[in-house]
């Protein structure tokens, strides 16, 4: 590895965000301070200032093309402790990545700083921008109240030729049924790598439920008629209650209003859904240089948006933790009221990584639906939605149930005359 | 899957004598092909839409309970009940929320918190002491009753602040 080369009179280049958080003097207990403390513009290798760095290869490195030096962005678990400390938390806790958006602007002007020149950063889709004069790369580097800079990011792990793979075998199993139009412009070379925005919540919660569950104590068939018997079930009835504590770790929300509307009348939103979770216990702290090729989404959606559809998943994960408990009641249990006390919560916002393929159908109404194809970009499963062709999945139906009767119908006549 | 459930359906009528068992067999029958329609119909959308997929947090994230506190209190033997489950069994639905759901956050952090009960209880504690110092001092002496009415200049009853 090469030794740090600086030029004379520029300030000596100091390593960062490798390792260590920024010191800050935050005195509000409610925020983590993630800044990193980094200026907008060129952002470029801390060992000899060249603005030519990228991902090495697939792995969580930086590297700089021009002196080789290789860096690891910090891990935010590690740095901040977001992993730790979940049944003290009191209170909305939140990451300054995580903070409300006070600024609806998403075009940012920055002033290169290798030729002076003023370079427009639209953050609606991307955080990078090349100056047209000097061809540098300056970068959105820290935290910007308009909510494009995460806290945190998970680079692609799945490259775009196995997403490609992937995606294909996918549409490749489903192509019968798939709509004509659908198959004639199929190609997965059309996927785009995408960086989704989301939030991550830690829940320090207390549950309490109540209801009734049965016991069975006696089950006994009788003759109720002459050709008839009923089964009947004797039980014992409880009153049912449990309360206790639940810490929650890395629950992840969608951020993004579009993304967040899951109605598989109008869109298929939850193919992107049911790509969750990742690792997000490895994720680094945000450098848009992992951005890539990656075009970015912008958060648009505060804590106070996503508070209550985290909340009712908390609910749901207490009533799931609890199943254990209640095997006793073997005829089960109504739950007839549900209580949570959520004592502390602790917010962070990131970037996932998806490899993203998408069709627009024109449906029968004039309707558009978008149907996505995705793969996760880190662990590499795939989901996604084909536009189907109805008239043959109707065909096919119809020739089925023909088929059925053609066997059953001439049964069903002789077994009644018979009779 | 569903061959064998008409063919289960089949078994369980045969098995029942009479005219009464042939006639729901042909209607089973009759049916049948129906419901072969509309499984081919169901499972093969799903296959190509997966409308149904989605994030299982309830599974994939973690959650560590503790301080259990259980209270399990017999109330009555229900008998000849003709289901198997209870009624409105829910414990297996997590997703579904009960009719009486409630959610409370804290808002505050733990220092805020611990000060606002801190001074609740300095409040109460005031409140404590000046109920105390009054039961301790002396009865005050009924005011002798009035023997004129109050002039109409006085204000409809009130008395200003004396000046």
């Amino acid at each position: 590895m090469t030794e740090p080369t600086s030029s004379p009179g520029s300030p000596a280049p100091q390593p960062r965000g490798a390792g260590e958080p920024p010191i800050s003097e935050n005195a509000d207990p409610r925020l983590i301070d993630t800044t990193t403390g980094q200026a907008h513009g060129h952002d470029d290798c801390p060992r000899c200032g060249s603005t030519e760095v990228s991902r090495k290869g697939n792995t969580m490195s930086l590297i700089c093309g021009f002196c080789r030096y290789e860096w690891v962005g910090m891990r935010l678990e590690e740095a901040h402790g977001l992993g730790e400390g979940i049944g003290d938390l009191a209170g909305r806790v939140m990451t300054s990545g995580a903070t409300d958006i006070t600024s609806a602007d998403t075009l940012i002007t920055i002033k290169c700083t290798g030729c002076g020149s003023e370079v427009v950063v639209d953050t609606e889709r991307t955080l990078e921008a090349r100056c047209h004069w000097c061809r540098s790369i300056l970068s959105i580097n820290d935290k910007i109240p308009n909510g494009a800079v995460p806290d945190g990011i998970l680079p692609f792990h799945v490259t775009k030729q196995d997403a490609m793979a992937r995606i294909g075998e996918f549409a490749g199993k489903r192509t019968f049924f798939a709509l004509k139009k659908f198959r004639e412009e199929f190609k997965a070379d059309n996927v785009l790598g995408v960086y989704l925005p989301y939030m991550t919540v830690d829940g320090n919660v207390n549950a309490r439920l109540h209801g009734q569950g049965e016991v069975l104590t006696r089950k006994y068939t009788v003759q109720t008629g002459k050709n008839s018997r009923t089964t009947y079930y004797d039980a014992d009835v409880y009153d049912v209650v449990r309360d206790f504590d639940l810490h929650i770790d890395d629950l992840i929300v969608e951020s993004s209003a579009t993304r967040s509307n899951i109605d598989n009348r109008s869109n298929t939103n939850n193919i992107i859904n049911s790509l969750l979770p990742f690792d997000v216990k490895n994720m680094v702290a945000f450098d848009s240089n992992y951005l890539g090729e990656a075009s970015a989404e912008k958060r648009d959606l505060n804590i106070d948006d996503v508070a209550r559809k985290a909340h009712s998943q908390f609910l749901t994960m207490a009533r799931e933790s609890i199943r254990d408990d209640i095997t006793g009641y073997d005829r089960g249990v109504r739950w007839t009221h549900e209580e949570m006390d959520v004592h502390g919560s602790r917010w962070a916002s990131l970037f996932l990584p998806i490899w993203l393929y998408s069709y627009a159908e024109t449906q029968d109404d004039g309707q558009v639906m978008v149907h996505y194809i995705a793969v996760n970009g880190r662990h590499g499963n795939v989901m996604g939605s084909v536009p189907i062709n109805k008239s043959r999945l109707w065909g096919v139906t119809l020739l089925s149930t023909a088929l059925a009767a053609a066997v059953m119908w001439p049964m069903a006549f002789l077994v009644t005359v018979a009779a | 899957m569903i061959a064998a459930q008409v063919q289960g359906s089949a078994a369980v009528v045969l098995a029942s004598d009479g005219e009464g068992g042939a006639a729901l067999f042909g209607l089973v029958l009759f049916a049948a092909p129906f419901v072969i329609g509309w499984f081919v119909y169901t499972t093969l959308y799903r296959r190509y839409r997966n409308q149904n997929a989605r994030y299982l947090f309830e599974h994939t994230t973690s959650a560590k309970r503790s301080n259990l506190q259980r209270w399990d209190t017999f109330t009555r033997a229900k008998n000849r009940q003709r289901s198997s489950k209870i009624d409105g069994r829910n414990d297996d639905e997590p997703l579904e929320r009960t009719a009486h759901s409630v959610v409370r956050e804290a808002m505050e952090p733990r220092q805020a918190q611990e000060e606002r009960v801190a001074q609740e209880a300095r409040l109460a504690q005031e409140a404590r002491e000046a109920q105390g110092a009054r039961e301790g001092a002396p009865e005050r002496q009924a005011d002798a009753p009035r023997t004129e009415p109050p002039t109409p200049s006085a204000g409809g009853g009130q008395q200003g602040p004396s000046v």
